[in-house]
């Protein structure tokens, strides 16, 4: 029997004083290690693997190749990645995979693999994958993996009362995730009981599946997550876990494997990166009327999340306006760079840069305040968007007010003025966002939680979500304190520990927190009831906390009756329809951003003098918890705006595998973020509250890009907006 | 090509630390390779799997030498940047070397990082080298059979990654000269981050005013990470001499300085972007060290 003690969940304190487990932190020296043979080649069909050699190697104890997963395959719309490959789709691929005693004869061990390959063409760009004639998927003859439309509204009817439009073409890049802590997992195992240690957003969904491909073995698996180094969107079902999960089953071995920072980066995920042409037409008195997307979307080797991104790319930005017709199309693209995924923000930052950027040029065309043409044309209170939503609460223009009033003081108090070298400019933008996407997988998004008594006395609460480092421990704590009025140390938690912990979906979509809660006050409501009923009998008086309830009971036996369970499934919510259409949410947040920029025009550099971010998330439960995700969010954003991309040879080789190359920001040279919280309550939210979560990173590539244009007057088109990109626009005007 | 990618773990190490420079050339004879602060060859090691036979030079006792107080400043090859960037004699005395030291990496790295480390990798993008250049570094370096050379940087530098150290020759220390009387120097170099970041251009000066502190006398450029290696672009700054400092001249000296270079277009920087920052770096520098001049007098 494995030993089934769920992890300690630890305080943000704990995290920031290093004491904190990661899943490496876990794996005892001499744990059997694992490591991928990863392809030279982008496209190539494996045509034999000869394993002899490294098998004979002292210290390898056991390799596996794609054999041994045939009909194996991984993901959430399109079940397309294989475990280990016979048909390689990108550099860094695994094809085979080897466990030995130690590192040194791991590395040996797939040094001495003999992998012959049959090179094949390979494409890294979109416009090449459409023109490719070898599919890189044999089932997906044109390489496009998924297609996306919408068009509510008259089009041809509304079309004609535009009298301005504005329109552009926009490139985004496929952004690594930059999470701290690179992938890694350990494995235990008794028997046919596995169990799987990694950091994830959604253990109990990767449990469901791993043990439909365990069961084959014979074998069970339990999810387990321990303190976790972020994701951002990155850290899922993932070939690697069954690559360990099958060598531990088979050595009936404990098996780890960590990832060096360039390996993971190699073999990572990235942002999808898109090319959005979309065009915005408004009437002579500043209606937004029509808007008109297209995105081409690099879906990389695989599909992950792609397809529900894609059409959050096309459509979910419009929801933030009044816009009477929309029509918008999306191609999912196969090619043969490393797998996209979803990332904070869920393709919307992409599209935000765009619209927000098109929304402002607008402005300046019809003589506007960019805040008064946001503040005409956005969505509020009791309003249902073009897609749908149904908006039940909006601090939009308490985050308009906010923004616009900080930036007037900043202009008059702060001395900055452009000189000939160095321009100073001012921009804004605006956003919409939901709270989990609920109609996209009805049946399961939902959250569950245990509350229970230990022997002890102690009282245990039990959520099915997980804690990814960014403070849903606190908010469940917070949560069951004032609901049981009890202070930790009289409870524990149990998050991300599916032998222990109820279903949950998982800690993502900017979920966490609304679903966690309602199902924790639920429970919490049932929990006090239960010590009600059992005060009489343990000879209580009434007023007794539920503390002294709680141990008296344990001591008792009655423990078992104080159990309650309880569940939070969202109402008035749809799935989406084929076009993207439907209240797909229980709650929708909305947020402004603004910047003030100096760019250097010999240099083309972009220096951030001062940025403010002022968030409606309903009622902010955790204070410190919501302000560190917005500065967080907002320093994120600023990385996909000026620095960070993933560089690709034409061979499909990732140039950039580490944060030298891949500029992730560093404090210094970071600006001030002032944030601010619209005082909202959310009749559907849990004690009013919607979310923080993903809404922080999303409208700050547009924000700062409208800065940048307010400074120098040229549109940025190309993310990220680097010093080279910003001076070459300003000089191919002189030229 | 190989069948598989290396997975990024270090190789198994067989490190040596030894006392005495003999212990240190036998076991390069063995096929050891220098190892000061370790920022660069570790990393090397991580990604090619190679060198696995490393010999420390922190323990040789007259490499841990560091004198900023003579005409000629001189640092062994194992003194952590950091240490020098501590001693005020060392900025005073070479304030483009220091303000080189002072950009690479982070507080971290220039605990462990060493200037003759950063010189013998030879980069084109190393932040102290424009600096060692304009202050005339010399490098000494020993051999196993005690044969010792001096070599100008400039010669001492010959491509991207190579230098003139022969079979078994170790370099012992750096001296490069003080600002003498008049004089004034600065580096700057251009990234995208402000930490942790190299440099896609980088420019050194040295400035040397007439009595009256105003007329430039001598000039000398140095530019980092637009050339096989560090150029020496003192050529581009005679419109200087003879003058004040004036914008024209500058705008002149700063094109004439791009123009000497000879960059590449790589994933990072394209060459004629890289030109650009040599423009718009010479300027500053130069403005910069006058800055310095003028605030010390
Ligand atoms: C995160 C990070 C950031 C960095 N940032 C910068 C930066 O901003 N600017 C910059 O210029 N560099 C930077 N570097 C590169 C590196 O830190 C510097 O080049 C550093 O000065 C190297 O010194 P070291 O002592 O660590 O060298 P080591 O790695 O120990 O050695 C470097 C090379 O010199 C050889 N060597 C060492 N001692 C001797 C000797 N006595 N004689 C002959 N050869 C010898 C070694 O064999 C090796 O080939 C960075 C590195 C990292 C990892």
């Amino acid at each position: 029997m494995l030993d089934m003690t769920p992890p300690k969940i630890s305080t943000i304190a704990d995290r920031s004083t290093g004491r904190a487990r990661y899943t490496s932190d876990l794996v005892p020296a001499g744990t059997t290690l694992v490591g991928i043979a990863r392809s030279p080649h982008a496209h190539a069909n494996v045509l034999s693997i000869d394993t002899s050699k490294a098998m004979a190697l002292p210290g390898v104890l056991d390799v596996l190749t794609p054999e041994d997963f045939s009909g194996v395959a991984l993901g959430h719309h399109i079940a397309d990645e294989p475990i280990l490959t016979d048909r390689v789709r990108y550099v860094g691929e695994g094809v085979a995979a080897v466990a030995a005693v130690d590192e040194a004869a791991m590395i040996a061990g797939i040094a001495a693999l003999d992998i012959e390959y049959e090179v094949l063409p390979h494409a890294i760009r979109v416009d090449d994958a459409l023109a490719l004639d070898r599919p890189i998927h044999d089932n997906f003859p044109d390489n496009v993996a998924r297609r996306f439309a919408a068009e509510p509204g008259d089009w041809d009817a509304e079309v004609k009362r535009v009298t301005h439009w504005a329109e552009g073409t926009f490139e985004t890049a496929a952004v690594p995730h930059a999470y701290l802590e690179p992938r890694a997992c350990l494995v235990r195992v008794d028997g046919n009981e596995l169990e799987l240690v990694s950091g994830t957003h959604a253990p109990s969904m990767l449990a469901d599946q791993y043990n439909k491909i365990a069961a084959v073995w014979g074998a069970t698996v339990e999810v387990t997550t321990p303190d976790m180094g972020g994701s951002f969107g990155a850290k899922w079902e993932h070939p690697t876990h069954l690559v360990c999960l099958s060598f531990a089953h088979r050595l009936q071995r404990d098996v780890a494997m960590v990832l060096p920072r360039r390996d993971d980066m190699i073999a990572g995920r990235t942002r999808i990166a898109m090319r959005i042409f979309m065009r915005i037409g408004a009437t002579a008195d500043g209606e937004l009327v029509a808007k008109q997307t297209k995105v081409w979307a690099d879906n990389g080797a695989y599909s992950l999340h792609g397809p529900s991104v894609l059409l959050a790319a096309s459509v979910r930005v419009d929801n933030l306006y009044k816009f009477s017709a929309v029509k918008a199309e999306g191609q999912l693209i196969y090619t043969n760079n490393i797998p996209s995924e979803c990332f904070r923000g869920f393709g919307i930052p992409q599209s935000a840069f765009a619209q927000e950027q098109l929304v402002d040029e607008l402005a300046r065309k019809l003589d506007l305040d960019p805040v008064e043409m946001r503040r005409r044309n956005a969505v509020g209170e009791g309003d249902t968007s073009v897609h749908g939503w149904e908006v039940t609460s909006c601090g939009l223009e308490d985050c308009l007010d906010m923004v616009r009033d900080r930036i007037q003081s900043h202009r008059n108090d702060s001395g900055l003025v452009s000189d000939g070298r160095f321009k100073i400019g001012y921009g804004l933008a605006a956003v919409i966002h939901c709270v989990s996407n609920s109609g996209h997988d009805e049946a399961t998004d939902i959250s569950n939680i245990i509350i229970s008594v230990d022997p002890d006395g102690t009282i245990c609460v039990a959520s099915g979500e997980v804690e990814l480092g960014a403070g849903t421990a606190e908010v469940l704590q917070r949560t069951v304190e004032r609901e049981l009025d009890i202070k930790r140390g009289q409870f524990r938690f149990v998050l991300g520990h599916t032998s222990t912990g109820p279903f949950g979906r998982g800690s993502f979509a900017s979920r966490t927190s609304f679903f966690m809660a309602h199902a924790a006050i639920a429970g919490c409501k049932i929990f006090s009831e239960n010590c009600s009923k059992l005060v009489d009998d343990l000879g209580l008086e009434t007023n007794a906390s539920i503390a002294e309830i709680a141990k008296l009971a344990a001591q008792k036996g009655h423990a078992e009756s104080l159990k309650a369970t309880a569940q939070f499934i969202p109402e008035n919510v749809v799935a989406a329809d084929d076009h993207g259409y439907g209240n797909i949410a229980s709650a929708y947040t909305f947020a402004v951003h603004g910047a003030c920029v100096k760019v250097d025009t010999l240099t083309g550099k972009t220096m951030i003098q001062q940025y403010w971010a002022a968030h409606d998330t309903g009622t902010v439960v955790n204070y410190q918890g919501a302000v560190g995700q917005v500065i967080g969010g907002v320093i994120q954003g600023i990385g996909m705006a000026l620095s960070e991309t993933t560089a690709v040879a034409e061979n499909g080789q990732l140039l950039n595998p580490g944060y030298l190359d891949d500029r992730v920001p560093t404090f210094p040279g970071m600006p001030n973020v002032d944030v601010h919280f619209a005082a909202t309550f959310d009749k559907n939210g849990p004690m009013g509250a919607k979310t923080i979560g993903e809404p922080p990173v999303i409208p700050v590539v547009g924000c700062i890009a409208n800065a940048i244009y307010d400074a120098v007057e040229e549109r940025q088109y190309t993310l990220p907006m680097t010093p080279e990109q910003v001076w070459n626009s300003l000089n191919t005007k002189v030229q | 090509m190989a069948s598989a990618l290396r997975p990024s773990h270090l190789p198994e190490m067989d490190l040596q630390c030894p006392t005495n420079l003999g212990d240190v050339f036998r076991h390069i004879s063995n096929g050891a390779q220098l190892l000061a602060g370790g920022t660069d060859i570790l990393l090397q090691a991580s990604v090619r799997g190679e060198p696995n036979k490393l010999v420390w030079t922190g323990g040789i006792e007259s490499m841990k030498e560091f004198d900023a107080d003579s005409d000629f400043i001189k640092v062994g090859a194992s003194v952590p940047l950091s240490t020098m960037i501590k001693s005020n004699a060392f900025r005073d005395g070479a304030p483009a070397v220091a303000d080189g030291a002072q950009s690479v990496g982070s507080l971290q790295l220039r605990n462990q990082a060493t200037m003759v480390g950063n010189v013998c990798t030879a980069s084109p993008a190393a932040d102290t080298v424009p600096g060692l250049l304009i202050h005339n570094c010399v490098v000494a370096t020993i051999d196993k059979e005690n044969n010792k050379r001096e070599i100008a940087l400039k010669d001492f530098l010959t491509g991207p990654g190579k230098t003139n150290l022969g079979e078994g020759e170790l370099v012992t220390c750096l001296s490069f000269s003080r600002l003498g009387k008049n004089q004034m120097s600065a580096y700057q170099r251009f990234t995208q981050r402000e930490a942790l970041d190299l440099a896609f251009a980088s420019v050194a000066a040295r400035l040397e005013f007439e009595e009256d502190g105003q007329t430039l006398m001598t000039v000398n450029l140095a530019l980092g990470a637009v050339g096989p290696t560090a150029i020496d672009a003192s050529a581009a700054a005679d419109i200087l001499k003879g003058h004040p400092i004036s914008e024209g001249r500058l705008d002149i000296c700063a094109d004439a300085a791009s123009q000497l270079c000879s960059p590449i277009s790589d994933h990072r920087a394209s060459a004629g972007y890289r030109r650009q920052l040599i423009r718009a770096l010479v300027g500053d520098v130069v403005r910069q060290a006058a800055t310095r001049y003028g605030n010390k007098k």
